[in-house]
């Protein structure tokens, strides 16, 4: 089974990611912030981060996104930020921090599933 | 001179029947005088030719007309007026002196010397009458060189009443030092005639103030030999007070004592109203500059700088300039490249000043503190003249448009987090059956959330309301203190998390006059930010006070957590509008919530007291006036 990571610090969207995935075979873990997030990363070893961009603690999720994409043996795993900003200048950060995906707040919970989906199957 | 002459004329005119020169019987003592005087003595016939004349005749006109074999010359070849008749008519028209049978005038005369010179002559004219008829003998003497200096001596006056400058000479020699002489102008300064001045000491002017020292040290340079100049205050005819700008130097005489002064007199009263109209404008202009908080440069034409305010001083924490060595251009802009920011280079002055006229720059200093300044440059490009740099403290500014830029990002980021739920938990719902107990807490999560997105708006549209009205939206009215933090703490009692909120009322009665919807906002405000930043949780206490505000009585609403706290200069910008003592966005806000605190507070007549130390929470104390007055009436207070 595919493991889906999620790190969010506000718990109504990971709720929403969580109901949004519950008929996909997915594993699902949670973080609540960054840090929490990049050792659980590296404890499960997912397929796919979904992955908040700012987050309260030492680490915002771009930081979070390349040190996943730093770390050996999980360069692999696919990225999606999460993110309330859309300026090109936002997703030029992501594309240099090394997400995959890049999904404007708020998001269509069935355009999440085809994200995820086409990026799994790509891997 | 008379006492000789008249014998003399006498022996002249016996002489006359003869022609030759005059050698007469008379005493050699006469004729020893007429051989000697300087001036011409001439006899004539009665045809009118000349039969005699003295050794200064010939010399004066360069001729001898009784050298042998010479025809007789007529007296008009000399004198061209005084042919017979000229000399008939001058007679009569003169005043004949009977004084024995002598007839005498005396009158100016062209005289012509053999060579063709002319000149003006006195001559003296005597008719002797005798049985032959009438022969005369004329004295001439040539008054070129008198006529000059008389001229001279007129032109002189003249001149000085033509100055526009008073003239006054005082006579030393008197004890009272009364005036000798005063020129024209003297009369159109002063309003006193020339009469009026003369003889008195010309202090007389100063009778209205006759202390002033400028009176004494002019009295006292003049008998020193000193010529000095002092600016008196005089007094015109009609009383008209002036101010006399007077120069006064000593005259010497031959033998070099000093005998008399001159003095000369200038009305400067418009002068000095000038001087002293154009001192205030400097004095004002520099006030002005003093007290700007902009800076301002002034260099001179050599491109070196003259002036300097207190507030380009405080920008750049340079000492006051060394008015005797000012600093070159190519110095300052030295100096002053050490306080900007490498990372920003700034054009030196040298450059701007070659570039366009006015424009302007920003300049980021980092020395003595971090600051963005707007420079603008006045001189002209070619560097004649003065140049002006003007330069503007924008740090404020700057930083409130990056405020402001980064209050946009995280209220969208705010805004977008709750319509996440909203929208994504609607799609849900919409795409899929749900069972009906999770179909209720979707509910609830989408309701929660909207709840959030209505509350920001709120906090974002009342502060532009309020900024904009001025408190003219207020709807106040009588209010218990107990129930308006009752209804405020209600949602926080039973709130999970490990903050715990304890409310200590001691003044539940306490009778406020306010907006009761907008004070438990401003209470909400205060106490969701308590929650807020005490992450670790603890109790957040809520106690009351009594105190005093504008010297009336008051209620004061104190809010302590045992927080994460903020550092002094936090603390200082807690009030201020987008600031975020965490810019991260780690904590969810708008930036918005102290700034409606204070602002709605303050509408209230209120007053709000933040104290915070990093580290050990924040203490936030409001305080309201106690409303006065009949229960159930307006308060009478001054807001």
């Amino acid at each position: 089974m595919k493991r889906v990571l999620i790190v969010e610090d506000q718990a109504d969207i990971r709720k929403l990611i969580r109901m949004t995935l519950e008929f996909e075979e997915y594993e699902i873990h949670e973080a609540s912030d960054g840090e929490f997030g990049l050792s659980m990363a590296r404890a499960v070893a997912p397929d796919l981060v979904l992955l908040d961009v700012m987050m309260p603690g030492a680490m915002d999720g771009l930081q979070v996104c390349k040190a996943i994409k730093s770390t050996p043996g999980l360069a692999g795993v696919k990225v999606v930020l999460l993110t309330a900003r859309g300026q090109a200048r936002d997703r030029e950060a992501g594309q240099l921090a090394g997400a995959d995906e890049y999904l404007i707040k708020p998001f269509s919970p069935l355009q999440l599933i085809d994200t995820i989906e086409r990026l799994m199957s790509a891997a | 001179m008379n006492a000789f002459t008249a014998p003399g004329l006498d022996a002249l005119a016996r002489a006359e029947r003869g022609v030759g020169r005059v050698s007469l019987p008379a005493d050699a003592h006469t004729q020893a005088i007429i051989d000697a005087v300087p001036d011409a003595i001439i006899g004539i016939d009665r045809a009118g030719c000349i039969t005699l004349v003295n050794p200064a005749a010939i010399s004066v006109f360069g001729n001898d007309p009784l050298k042998a074999g010479h025809a007789a010359m007529p007296l008009t070849d000399w004198l061209p007026e005084l042919s017979l008749a000229g000399i008939a008519q001058t007679m009569e028209a003169g005043l004949p002196q009977a004084e024995r049978g002598l007839s005498v005038a005396r009158f100016e005369a062209l005289a012509r010397r053999h060579d063709g010179t002319e000149f003006t002559a006195d001559v003296s004219l005597s008719r002797v009458d005798n049985s032959h008829g009438a022969s005369y003998t004329c004295v001439v003497r040539d008054i070129t060189e008198q006529l000059e200096a008389f001229a001279l001596l007129t032109l002189y006056r003249r001149a000085l009443d033509c100055t526009s400058n008073g003239v006054v000479i005082s006579d030393l020699r008197l004890p009272e030092r009364p005036v000798r002489y005063a020129n024209l102008a003297f009369t159109r300064i002063t309003g006193f005639g020339q009469h009026e001045a003369l003889g008195r000491n010309l202090d007389f002017l100063a009778a209205a103030d006759p202390a002033q020292p400028g009176l004494a040290r002019l009295a006292d340079s003049v008998v020193q030999g000193e010529p000095d100049t002092a600016v008196l205050r005089h007094c015109h005819k009609d009383g008209t007070p002036f101010l006399n700008e007077m120069s006064v130097a000593p005259i010497f005489s031959p033998d070099g004592d000093i005998d008399h002064s001159v003095s000369v007199l200038q009305d400067v009263t418009e002068r000095e109203r000038s001087r002293l109209a154009l001192a205030e404008r400097n004095a004002r202009l520099n006030a002005v500059f003093d007290l700007s908080p902009d800076g301002f440069l002034v260099f001179d034409t050599g491109r070196r700088l003259v002036s300097s305010n207190r507030a380009f001083l405080a920008m750049t924490g340079w000492p006051a300039a060394d008015e005797a060595a000012p600093m070159s251009l190519a110095e300052f802009d030295r100096r002053f490249a050490r306080l900007c920011d490498p990372a920003c280079p700034v054009r030196p002055l040298a450059e701007a000043l070659r570039a366009a006229d006015g424009a302007t720059d920003t300049l980021t200093l980092l020395q003595p503190e971090h600051r963005v300044l707007a420079r603008s440059v006045r001189g002209q490009a070619d560097g004649q003249g003065e140049t002006i740099v003007f330069l503007r403290d924008v740090t404020r500014e700057t930083e409130v448009d990056r405020m402001k830029s980064e209050f946009l990002t995280t209220a969208a980021h705010e805004l977008r987090t709750p319509m996440v739920s909203v929208f994504g938990f609607t799609e849900l719902l919409l795409s899929r059956p749900v069972p009906e107990a999770r179909r209720r807490d979707m509910l609830e999560t989408i309701h929660r959330q909207s709840q959030r997105l209505i509350n920001m708006v709120n906090d974002l549209l009342d502060l532009a309301r309020i900024e904009a009205r001025q408190g003219k939206d207020l709807k106040r009215g009588p209010c218990r203190l107990g129930d308006l933090v009752g209804q405020t703490v209600a949602p926080y009692a039973e709130l999970p998390g490990p903050a715990r909120l304890c409310v200590r009322m001691a003044h539940a009665d306490a009778a406020l006059h306010v907006d009761a919807e907008k004070t438990i906002r401003v209470l909400t405000n205060v106490i969701s930010n308590a929650f807020k930043y005490s992450p670790a949780g603890g109790d957040i206490v809520l106690t009351t006070l009594d105190g005093r505000l504008r010297d009336g009585p008051a209620v004061g609403v104190r809010i302590s957590d045992p927080g994460i706290g903020m550092s002094p200069a936090q603390c200082e910008r807690v009030f201020e509008r987008f600031y975020r003592a965490d810019p991260s966005g780690n904590i969810p806000g708008t930036g918005l919530g102290m700034s409606l605190v204070k602002e709605i507070t303050e509408l209230h007549g209120g007053r709000v007291e933040v104290r915070s130390a990093l580290g050990s929470g924040t203490e936030v104390t409001l305080w309201w006036p106690l409303a006065s007055g009949v229960p159930g009436e307006p308060a009478v207070q001054g807001w």
